[in-house]
């Protein structure tokens, strides 16, 4: 049987690679000291671009799975963008300022970027689930 | 019944739903988000102006073509001129002066971790009647030596001890927030100032030339109470020598000019959107009306009367108008609250959003505006609809 591409199996995807690419080219965390060096945030958004990385090959694969296998999909990822919004300012520090770049821009989008993930991830897993009752 | 049959209607046309949804949600968008810009940009200058304290300010009189307060508060460069320790008490000895407290503003420094500028105010915290009032979570008794206070935009460590040239500063206190570069600064007293520079010229980094108990940079003057502000600040500059004395209202009035451009060019966006959505909405529940003429006059046929008719009609404009509503207050929310740190630099502006209360009622009024031009547009379509004669529409097409 052909398998029903739905909206949530396109925004997941969309949303996993809009974090890697945002947190690489977009809302990146603050640039290098006048000395060259890099500060502790530069490794907070290596970490978020390898969560990112990772989140869109699992949100691709699960499209792949049995509608089953699907719920362990979404667990990844929800797991996965708790991780992503604890690694900014929680797990690797950031700068000092609250009107650095890190602080500003970079940790505030990828906490609402995931937080959306996240949800959109609990919802398709609500939704397998109801379907699997049903049938 | 209406409840469910509009909920049916709505779900067995999605992509109709869809559209009509993201114009309310633009609507509430718009209004919420231009309500929450508007409302952070007028609190933060309610707090700049509450925070500035002093009537008036007095600064060296060779420091004036330089001196600009907009550099002090929105671009974090004050600009370093000082002037005898001595000006202070002639400045106190004045007539209707009620107070006085004089600030030092050293070089900004960077901080060990990282390349963040932190601006050195050194003050007196026994005259002081700007900074310690100000005070919002403290971490321990009286600003004593050794000791700091923080800026809002400083991150203070979890063992509340700070490092500047390898001296460690215990922070006494964290300052609220004022949306201006007054929360990046922290501020000591005399004696902690005196440390930090022996130790930044012992380590051969920043010298500064200057001895805070010797030189200040500004007088802060707290006019008595029925004295005339402005006839006290003209006493000053005429009889105090090498000062000039400003109102210091009228230094942050470049600040209030550009956020009341600022408000007013949003609120005019806010007004275009408004006139844009309602026109398309009105033109997309007129074409909605058309499509549906047959189905309303099925429902008539089978007994609906009109009342009932144009109750579905609105209920299910108004459902749509909150859906799409909740959806827009929120992507408001999560666009300006996140961010009020980034569209504070951006604007260049002091930016505080306003607390949970106030937003809720925001949030509160922009859904009840959204739902009532959904009632009232429908309204008219439906009192439209229920003008036709059923028994034509329901011929229409089968001739």
């Amino acid at each position: 049987m052909k398998r029903k591409i739905g909206a949530l199996d396109i925004l997941l995807p969309a949303l996993c690679l809009a974090l890697a690419l945002g947190v690489a080219f977009v809302f990146g965390p603050c640039g290098p000291k006048e000395d060259g060096g890099y500060m502790t945030c530069r490794w907070a958004g290596r970490a978020v671009l390898g969560l990112g990385i990772a989140m869109t090959a699992l949100a691709l694969i699960r499209l792949l799975l049995p509608r089953r296998a699907r719920l362990g999909a979404d667990a990844g990822l929800i797991a996965c963008a708790g991780a992503a919004i604890a690694m900014p300012g929680t797990l690797i520090h950031l700068c000092m300022m609250e009107s650095m770049r890190c602080r500003a821009v970079t940790r505030p989008a990828v906490t609402v970027l995931c937080a959306v993930i996240a949800a959109a991830a609990l919802l398709d897993a609500a939704l397998q689930i109801r379907r699997e009752r049903q049938s | 019944m209406i409840g469910r049959l509009c909920w049916k209607n709505l779900k067995g046309r999605p992509g109709r739903t869809a559209a009509m949804l993201l114009l309310a949600g633009f609507l509430s968008f718009s209004i919420f988000g231009g309500s929450l810009m508007i409302q952070s940009l007028q609190k933060g200058l309610g707090g700049l102006r509450a925070r500035l304290g002093a009537d008036v300010i007095v600064v060296p009189s060779s420091a004036r073509s330089q001196f600009n307060i907009d550099d002090i508060l929105m671009q974090g460069s004050p600009g370093y001129f000082y002037m005898s320790a001595d000006i202070e008490g002639k400045i106190a000895a004045r007539e209707g002066v009620e107070r006085v407290s004089s600030q030092v503003y050293l070089a900004s420094v960077t901080a060990s971790c990282c390349s963040a500028s932190v601006q050195l105010i050194g003050f007196d915290p026994e005259t002081d009647f700007t900074i310690q009032p100000w005070a919002e979570e403290t971490y321990g008794g009286a600003l004593g030596d050794g000791e700091l206070l923080a800026g809002s935009d400083v991150s203070v460590p979890v063992s509340g001890v700070m490092t500047f040239f390898g001296v460690d500063c215990h922070v006494a206190a964290k300052l609220s927030k004022t949306g201006s570069t007054l929360d990046s600064a922290v501020y000591a007293n005399r004696a902690t100032l005196q440390a930090l520079i022996a130790a930044s010229e012992e380590r051969g980094l920043n010298r500064y030339e200057v001895d805070p108990d010797r030189v200040i940079s500004t007088v802060l003057v707290k006019v008595a109470e029925g004295y005339d502000i402005e006839a006290v600040k003209n006493d000053i500059n005429i009889h105090v020598r090498k000062v000039t004395a400003a109102r210091a209202s009228n230094m942050i009035s470049g600040i209030a000019e550009n956020l009341e451009g600022i408000s007013r060019l949003i609120g005019l966006f806010v007004a275009v959107i408004w006139a844009l959505c309602l026109v398309i909405m009105m033109i997309a529940f007129t074409l909605l009306m058309q499509e549906r003429k047959k189905e309303f006059a099925v429902l008539r046929v089978m007994g609906a009367a009109r009342g009932r008719l144009a109750g579905l009609v609105t209920a299910e404009a108004v459902l749509l108008c909150l859906l799409g509503g909740c959806a827009g207050i929120a992507l408001a929310a999560l666009a300006v609250f996140p961010f009020s740190r980034a569209i504070e630099g951006a604007l260049g502006l002091p930016f505080v959003a306003p607390g949970g209360g106030r937003a809720l009622l925001l949030a509160l009024l922009s859904l009840a505006a959204c739902a009532a031009v959904g009632a009232l547009i429908s309204g008219l379509s439906a009192a439209r609809i229920s003008r036709l004669d059923t028994s034509l529409i329901l011929r229409e097409g089968n001739g």
